[in-house]
């Protein structure tokens, strides 16, 4: 019942967007589709995605209001502080897109989300966040508030050890920043290794599409700022 | 002047020797972190000038507890940071670690290495060859964008 429901809202996108490409918008669209489509973005939906992040707290230790994303773009980034080498090109990609995209990241709200609680206290994720873009919101919380937004999201994050490391181990984890439109849906993943111009250049590429698609989402923009 | 030039010949040889190691360490870096972070990744360009295959055994510093190899994989979009064993470097090879892929791992770190800081690494390859490389420390959101003009960012905006 819910799959069938789930088949028919993703045919109606189907259609929107083709009437999307055949009024001939960029050809970075067709990345998108094919995100879309073949990718996991489409397994997960839906408004409640949201809900999981009011269980955690930011870097400053405050509860977090998932409505305050709610209207606007967002992209998540899961990962966490220990972890010298995928997590700050990840968020230096993203720092650096923000910036490009200046004004336009108004309509964007950047979180980062913990996949490793035991370690990352607000202070440990404020200390760590200082070292990127200011507009970027971490959030922690308890090891059920972080799985219940890492499964939100689809979002895989398991424990390795190597007794070498500060600690024991380290976190494999997906790394991919999660776009999701002004009404809370997973958009598209784009991978957080590629360079700040092709997360830009994905960006960029987005918004006015879902813009065309839900002008509404122009109107949740205007609200929200 | 043949003491002179003998001089001179004795003041070389112990320089040569140093800087003839095959394996080469260029463009040397370390992110910027916070003063309190238990590892630091670190990046370069190695190459092996030499004839021969070689293979890096060891590098150290007193700027870390230990440091090791480490390489970033990715598979099914899951990033996964695991120890390499070794690193061989083929006759006029080159083998470049760079941000999501290779990476010294540079554990315990000496609190409060900033931005601007230089940090000596000692480098053994497998003929026995050591030499110390000056690893630049940067900050994060200017070093990792290699692919960027970096004249047109900016630097007053960042975070030190
Ligand atoms: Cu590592």
């Amino acid at each position: 019942m819910r799959e069938a429901s789930r088949a028919g809202k993703r045919r109606s996108v189907y259609i929107r967007m083709a009437l999307v490409m055949t009024l001939g918008v960029a050809a970075g669209v067709t990345m998108f589709i094919a995100t879309l489509r073949s990718g996991p973005a489409t397994q997960v939906t839906g408004r409640n995605t949201l809900a999981a992040l009011s269980e955690l707290v930011d870097q400053q230790g405050r509860p977090f209001d998932a409505a305050k994303i709610h209207g606007r773009y967002a992209v998540l980034y899961f990962g966490f502080t220990f972890c010298p080498d995928a997590c700050p090109l990840a968020l230096s990609n993203l720092t650096v897109a923000l910036r490009q995209l200046d004004p336009e990241a108004e309509k964007i709200e950047s979180v980062f989300i913990s996949v490793d609680p035991a370690r990352d206290t607000p202070e440990k994720l404020n200390e760590y966040l200082a070292h990127f873009s200011s507009r970027i919101i971490g959030l922690t919380g308890s090891v059920q508030a972080i799985q219940a937004a890492e499964q939100s999201f689809g979002v895989i994050a398991l424990e390795h050890n190597d007794a070498n490391l500060p600690g024991g181990y380290t976190v494999d984890h997906s790394n991919d920043f999660i776009v999701l439109s002004p009404s809370g849906r997973v958009l598209m993943r784009v991978p957080a290794n590629l360079s700040a111009d092709e997360l830009l250049a994905q960006l960029r590429t987005l918004i006015p599409v879902v813009e065309a698609i839900q002008p509404q989402a122009r109107l949740h923009v205007s609200l929200a700022s | 002047m043949m003491r002179r030039m003998m001089m001179v010949v004795a003041m070389a040889v112990p320089v040569m020797s140093a800087m003839a190691c095959d394996l080469k360490v260029e463009s040397a870096w370390i992110r910027e972190a916070p003063s309190n972070a238990t590892s630091l990744a670190g990046y370069a360009v190695l190459s092996n000038a030499g004839s021969k295959g070689l293979s890096v055994v060891s590098a150290s510093s007193a700027a870390f507890g230990r440091i090791e190899m480490h390489e970033t994989l990715m598979a099914n979009g899951i990033a996964m940071m695991r120890a390499l064993d070794k690193l061989e470097i083929a006759a006029g090879g080159k083998v470049e670690f760079v941000p999501g892929g290779k990476h010294f791992m540079l554990i315990n770190p000496r609190p409060g290495l900033r931005s601007g800081d230089a940090v000596a690494i000692k480098f053994k390859d497998s003929s026995g060859c050591e030499s110390t490389i000056q690893f630049q420390v940067s900050a994060a959101a200017a070093a990792a964008t290699d692919t960027m003009d970096h004249s047109k960012m900016d630097h007053s905006a960042m975070h030190h």
